[in-house]
């Protein structure tokens, strides 16, 4: 809860006979992240033989996939020599396909040159040219100008044509705003250069009439769009046919890429193989003992050091949105010190006092609830997550402060007497402002007793250094209080100098005289502790002056009609404008103040070598673009039957329009999902696929 | 007995701390605005090339609010001061 869970490096040796089993049931079991080995005797950064073969026949089951239109089946898992042989047996399929596919190709290139031809000659025909009976003396051309460039060029062009063409002849007519026009030309000779230069296309002229090309063209498009869709139907007959059998392929084949392309990390002698990574500490002895089970003496595990483990974070449910925003900063490194539960209270806290309103903290969890509703993943969901936890700081705060959106309770009540006297933060604003800087001292010394644990095992004279911090600080702010403010009796003062003098001491014997010049620094982190009362004051003058002219009254008769919106609409941009202030002012006291004095972050995620179908762990994205609820749910079950999520698990509601499924270790819900698809999310524990699955072979 | 400033200028003494006051945190607030102003436009720049930078992004943006925290400060300090004078 405190640290990311441990980790350990582990080494297998196994015969290269082994190895491809080795392999599989790594994959299975998801729970080692393989790192490269390196080694100057090993040969290393090889992929196994059958890696070509098998990426060469994805390509091609890809291929097929996309060359038919989407259906939502899923396949079985079979093993890749099985899957190449199902394949082959494919080919003619495959040679169809593409056949079609090009066929369906040129036909679309075709329809889009016959579907401009035909918009260009409805210009002709409703201008009523006719071009059947013209001179076969001369060579004629048509051409068509939009509103824009017939107002712009029309004059010039004409001119030009004179000019650079002998015996030309050119009339235009008007067609709707467009202007269209006929020109002609000696034999041989071409208009097209000196229109092309505006842009302009021209076109020949059909000898047999605009009306006879016109319903040739219409014609043929007729043919076209039959083709077209005598080629879909087919191509829906074979996905019919064979779409769960090219899932089957695909899937078993992009398993067996994976697993071939990892052994590149291996390292290889001429009969062993040794594979190096790292495994969440307490799962070793299941590990070895099934690979031992399996394998028996062609395999040998042992536990190596390592530096720079990966990081599991391992946090209660409630803490997750907090784990999410250390992990937005910075995830911690795999041995460091993880603040997330911190967070759980401070951000709350201070979060709370900086929107201090019971009105506008609920409202603001009705927000968070809609837009978690909206986005059921990713940022905005556990950004609001934390918004709707941190709201209840926000309550409480603002029971003290006795704000409802701005105001006393006796004020929206309207008794003279109010039922309790809340501490008013503008009458009070410079104690809130000293208060401020306590909880910022008090916070700034979680934060170097942190640093100064995390430090204990590397140095103990740094530890010693960041303690020196807290007699400094707490120092300074006993002899300020005495000496500045005559608040405190005189030997408190005289404590506080002699802590004041003793910390700066320490401080510059262990961390030398550069630590001294940290001291200003210290000073301004406290004091960016008013900013809880800053902020928080601001947005009770904005309240304030919202509630002094827009509260809806009798009085006011119609003009409520205007009143009610504005006093709606500006107290609710004020309650997301405090949502924001408030969050990105309190995760900055906690990442910036707080976290610098102990937190390191710039770890990596653990990233074990696992299966990942539909739905990938850690925070992947997966899923089933466009598929009905059903397709989902029946997608999900059979995800399920492989053994990934422990039965019972999925529930779904099905919706109208389409569906998105969320999946956490506890639940999975299916909700209405955006821009035409849906798609399933979700986060998985690590070694979420581990359940075997002997079908996998 | 009246002050240099209010000899100089007129204006009692509570009347040039609140003048301070509002230029302390005036002059504090245009030049975090200023300094957000830069850090903001090369942010969204990060973002773009590495949006996974987001969230240390956002904290470089708020940095340069201490000034107009500190600049808060020293008009509080100011305005508390104003009964003395």
């Amino acid at each position: 809860m405190f640290k990311p869970i441990k980790m350990q490096k582990v080494r297998i040796f196994t015969t290269s006979s082994a190895l491809e089993e080795l392999i599989e049931e790594l994959h299975e079991m998801g729970v080692m992240e393989i790192e490269q080995v390196e080694h100057p005797e090993l040969n290393t950064h090889k992929p196994l033989e059958s890696h070509p073969i098998i990426s060469q026949a994805l390509v091609r089951a890809r291929a097929m996939e996309r060359m038919l239109p989407k259906k939502y089946v899923s396949g079985k898992i079979v093993g890749y020599r099985e899957a190449i042989k199902m394949l082959e047996k494919l080919s003619p399929v495959y040679e169809r396909l593409a056949k079609m596919k090009n066929e369906l190709g040129e036909l679309e290139k075709r329809q889009e040159v016959l579907e401009e031809k035909e918009r260009e000659l409805r210009h002709f025909l409703r201008a009523g040219f006719e071009t059947k009976d013209l001179p076969r003396s001369l060579d004629f051309f048509l051409f068509a100008l939009d509103e824009k460039t017939a107002k712009r060029y029309l004059k010039k062009i004409l001119g030009e044509l004179k000019e650079s063409l002998e015996n030309v002849v050119v009339e235009t007519r008007k067609s709707g705003p467009n202007v269209v026009g006929i020109i002609g030309v000696e034999k041989g000779g071409s208009p097209a250069m000196l229109l092309g230069k505006y842009g302009v296309e021209v076109y020949d002229v059909p000898r047999e009439g605009i009306e006879e090309e016109n319903r040739k063209v219409k014609e043929e498009l007729e043919q076209i769009k039959e083709r077209k869709s005598e080629i879909e139907r087919a191509l829906n007959e074979i996905a019919e046919e064979h779409y769960e059998e090219i899932q089957t392929i695909k899937e078993s084949l992009k398993i067996a890429a994976d697993r071939a392309e990892i052994a590149a990390r291996f390292g290889f002698s001429k009969k062993i193989v040794v594979i190096e990574g790292w495994i969440v500490a307490n799962r070793f002895n299941e590990m070895e003992k099934r690979l031992t089970g399996l394998l028996g003496d062609k395999v040998y595990i042992e536990k190596i050091e390592g530096k720079n483990p990966p990081t599991v974070l391992d946090n209660p449910e409630i803490v997750k949105p907090f784990e999410f925003l250390v992990k937005f900063y910075s995830l911690p490194k795999g041995k460091e010190f993880d603040p997330s539960i911190i967070f759980a209270f401070t951000i709350p806290l201070i979060y709370g006092m900086i929107i201090g309103d019971v009105g506008y903290s609920l409202v603001s969890i009705l927000f968070a609830r809609w837009l978690m509703k909206k986005w059921p993943s990713g940022p905005v969901y556990w950004f609001a997550k934390i918004w709707e936890f941190s709201a209840i700081g926000g309550i409480v705060w603002g029971v003290i402060f006795d704000e409802w959106f701005g105001a006393s309770h006796a004020f929206w009540l309207g008794i003279a007497e109010p039922v309790y006297h809340g501490l008013h933060r503008m009458a009070l604003l410079p104690y809130l402002v000293v208060a401020a800087i306590f909880m910022g001292i008090f916070h700034l010394t979680i934060g170097f007793v942190l640093g100064a644990m995390k430090e204990w095992h590397h140095s103990k004279k740094h530890a010693i250094g960041k303690i020196s911090w807290v007699l400094t600080m707490y120092g300074g702010l006993f002899a300020i209080t005495t000496y500045l403010f005559p608040l405190l009796p005189q030997s408190i003062g005289e404590v506080g100098v002699a802590m004041l003098a003793l910390g700066v001491a320490i401080t510059a014997a262990t961390e030398g005289v550069a630590g001294l010049f940290e001291i200003p620094g210290v000073l301004g982190n406290i004091l960016s502790y008013a900013r809880i009362a800053a902020v928080g004051v601001a947005g009770v003058v904005l309240a304030e002056l919202i509630n002094k002219f827009f509260v809806p009254s009798w009085e006011a008769g119609l003009l409520n009609l205007i009143i009610l919106p504005l006093f709606i609409g500006l107290h609710f941009a004020n309650i997301v404008l405090a949502m924001f202030e408030s969050l990105v002012q309190g995760g900055r006291l906690n990442l910036v103040e707080f976290g610098s004095k102990f937190f390191e972050g710039g770890g990596r995620a653990f990233k074990p070598f696992a299966l990942s179908p539909a739905i990938q762990s850690e925070g992947g994205r997966g899923g089933i673009e466009g598929a009905s609820p059903r397709d989902l749910s029946q997608r999900l079950k059979q995800i399920s039957a492989r053994g990934v999520l422990p039965p019972g698990v999925i529930k779904i509601t099905e919706k109208r329009k389409g569906a998105l499924g969320i999946l956490s270790p506890n639940k999975l819900r299916v909700r209405e999902g955006g821009r035409g698809g849906i798609s399933a999310r979700g986060v998985l524990p690590p070694g979420a696929y581990a359940q075997k699955n002997k079908k996998m072979r | 007995m009246a002050d240099v400033g209010t000899l100089a200028t007129g204006i009692p003494a509570s009347g040039l701390i609140a003048i301070g006051a509002g230029i302390a945190i005036g002059l504090g607030s245009l030049a975090t605005a200023w300094s957000q102003a830069s850090i903001g436009a090369a942010a969204m720049g990060t973002i773009a090339e590495r949006p996974e930078l987001s969230g240390n992004v956002l904290i470089w943006i708020a940095l340069p609010e201490t000034m107009a925290v500190l600049s808060f400060v020293i008009a509080i300090m100011m305005v508390l001061n104003m009964g003395k004078a």
